[in-house]
């Protein structure tokens, strides 16, 4: 290794031939040809670790199923007669469970539409219940940052139009997102961080992060069960979506109609819900899907 | 791949994966794990933070499984999600690191300490100069440099692996050449 590397730097020099040149890059060029890989084969996991991942238990949740897909294929090599009867049976089963179950979806969609809830996850997060919550103080970063155990993420990039706050109370200085600080039921803290848009002149895109917990389930956002009511009785729009290799977000479009910090009328709330590194991101403003993600993707 | 499949049985397998079937899950992670715990350990430089991330990846990688259509890129979604992982580790490294200094007011001890500093990428004494100059790499710098000579990737299959343009890419594996060049020269 030394010895080769001699020759690595004579052409450092000014004043080599060209020949020198390729020559000398070709040896370089060898070199890390030669012993990469060697280097690279070398690094290994313990025979524990491998042993490990062998016998690693997968989660019995998934997020999003297959099923339909696995019904399906099984369904073609059924015989033909145990089709037609199952069939028959299915039709039975779904007409009375579908007056029940579809009465029960309504209300449960009703519910996470009036709160603005993005949709259901595979695991809990954060519940609000009753009266909303009084307005939390308008804090710097540095503010929020000092009361919240976990490090706070905020987008790198933003959608076109967004303003500045300024004479706002409890704002020093221009500032191009604020934050507040929240304690849900289980007394996590939930970090709220507002940008203002200036098409509306408030604060409608707004990022809320906290960290995962066992509590039961729906992410409920109080300020939406304030000012707005719901347009109809379930978002018009969801989607599960791949945010990045791994991770899964949720998405809903909702309406809403009423008077608040969004004006009067008709408006249209987008809302993106994910975890990853054991927080609970929920992304919420009148974007598209694309654009969101885009917001959502830019976290640092 | 430590283990070669051949693309079809490899689709085959995560066909049968998506389906459920969690032998042939195990099967995919017998054949790319190694090649993980090698992306991860060339990020993070430390065993422990390796494995873990290769298992949390795996399973991330089960639970959306599902919504992979380009079966014929699992190997550098997988990348992906092990690239990520990594990444948001060393993002909560540094987070704890600048939590304890501000605690403890005092860098210094931290780092005689050695706690959060990065361990050496390897024992084998006889690549000992290449592999402190690899070291010496940026982490994105390093991984692109190893993957490129160790895995024998192109740059475009490294681009997918990163999520970052190829273009990006073939910069960064030209100033890793560079900068490796200048480290070795130095010895």
């Amino acid at each position: 290794m030394k010895g080769a590397m001699v020759k690595v730097v004579l052409p450092i020099h000014d004043g080599e031939s060209k020949e020198e040149r390729e020559m000398m890059t070709d040896d370089f060029e060898g070199i890390l040809r030669r012993d990469i890989p060697r280097y690279w084969k070398s690094i290994n996991p313990s025979r524990a670790f491998l042993t490990r991942l062998e016998r690693m238990e997968m989660p019995a949740e998934r997020w999003g199923t297959s099923l339909l897909r696995r019904v399906a294929f099984r369904w073609g090599s059924l015989h033909y007669s145990i089709r037609v009867v199952a069939t028959m049976l299915m039709i039975f089963v779904l007409t009375f469970a579908g007056t029940v179950g579809v009465q029960a979806a309504r209300e449960l969609w009703e519910i996470v539409a009036r709160i603005g809830a993005a949709g259901l996850t595979s695991r809990p997060v954060v519940v609000f219940r009753g009266e909303a919550p009084m307005p939390a103080p308008l804090l710097s970063r540095e503010q929020a940052q000092a009361r919240v155990s976990f490090p706070i993420r905020v987008p790198a990039y933003l959608p076109p139009g967004i303003g500045e706050w300024k004479d706002v109370t409890g704002v020093q200085q221009p500032a191009r997102e604020v934050f507040q600080i929240m304690q849900t039921e289980d007394g996590r803290s939930l970090v709220i961080v507002s940008y203002l848009v200036q098409a509306t002149g408030a604060s409608d895109l707004q990022l809320l992060q906290t960290e995962v917990s066992s509590s039961p389930l729906l992410l409920l956002d109080a300020y939406k069960y304030v000012w707005g009511t719901p347009r109809g009785s379930m978002p018009q729009d969801t989607r599960t979506v791949e945010l990045k290799p791994g991770v899964m977000a949720e998405w809903a479009e909702s309406g809403y109609a009423g008077s608040g910090p969004w004006g009067e009328g008709d408006f249209v709330v987008v809302n993106l819900l994910w975890q990853e590194d054991g927080m609970i991101f929920f992304l919420s403003g009148p974007y598209s899907l694309e654009e969101l993600l885009k917001v959502a993707r830019s976290l640092e | 791949m430590d283990n070669e499949l051949t693309a079809t049985e490899e689709i085959v397998l995560i066909t049968r994966a998506q389906d459920g079937d969690r032998v042939a899950f195990a099967n995919l992670v017998r054949v790319h794990s190694m090649r993980l715990y090698r992306i991860a350990f060339a990020l993070l430089g430390n065993q422990a933070d390796a494995e873990d991330v290769v298992q949390e990846a795996f399973i991330a990688a089960y639970r959306s499984l599902h919504g992979l259509r380009k079966k014929a890129s699992f190997e550098s979604w997988l990348n992906s999600i092990v690239v990520n992982r990594a990444r948001d580790r060393l993002r909560k490294r540094k987070y704890d690191r600048e939590l304890v200094s501000r605690m403890t007011k005092n860098e210094d001890l931290l780092e005689s300490n050695g706690k959060y500093s990065v361990e050496p990428l390897a024992e084998q004494q006889h690549f000992s100069e290449l592999r402190e100059a690899i070291d010496k790499l940026p982490c994105m710098h390093r991984l692109v440099i190893l993957l490129y000579y160790g895995e024998g990737y192109n740059t475009g299959e490294i681009a997918r692996s990163l999520g970052r343009p190829a273009g990006t890419v073939r910069r960064m594996l030209s100033d890793a050449r560079q900068m490796l060049r200048e480290y070795l020269t130095e010895k």
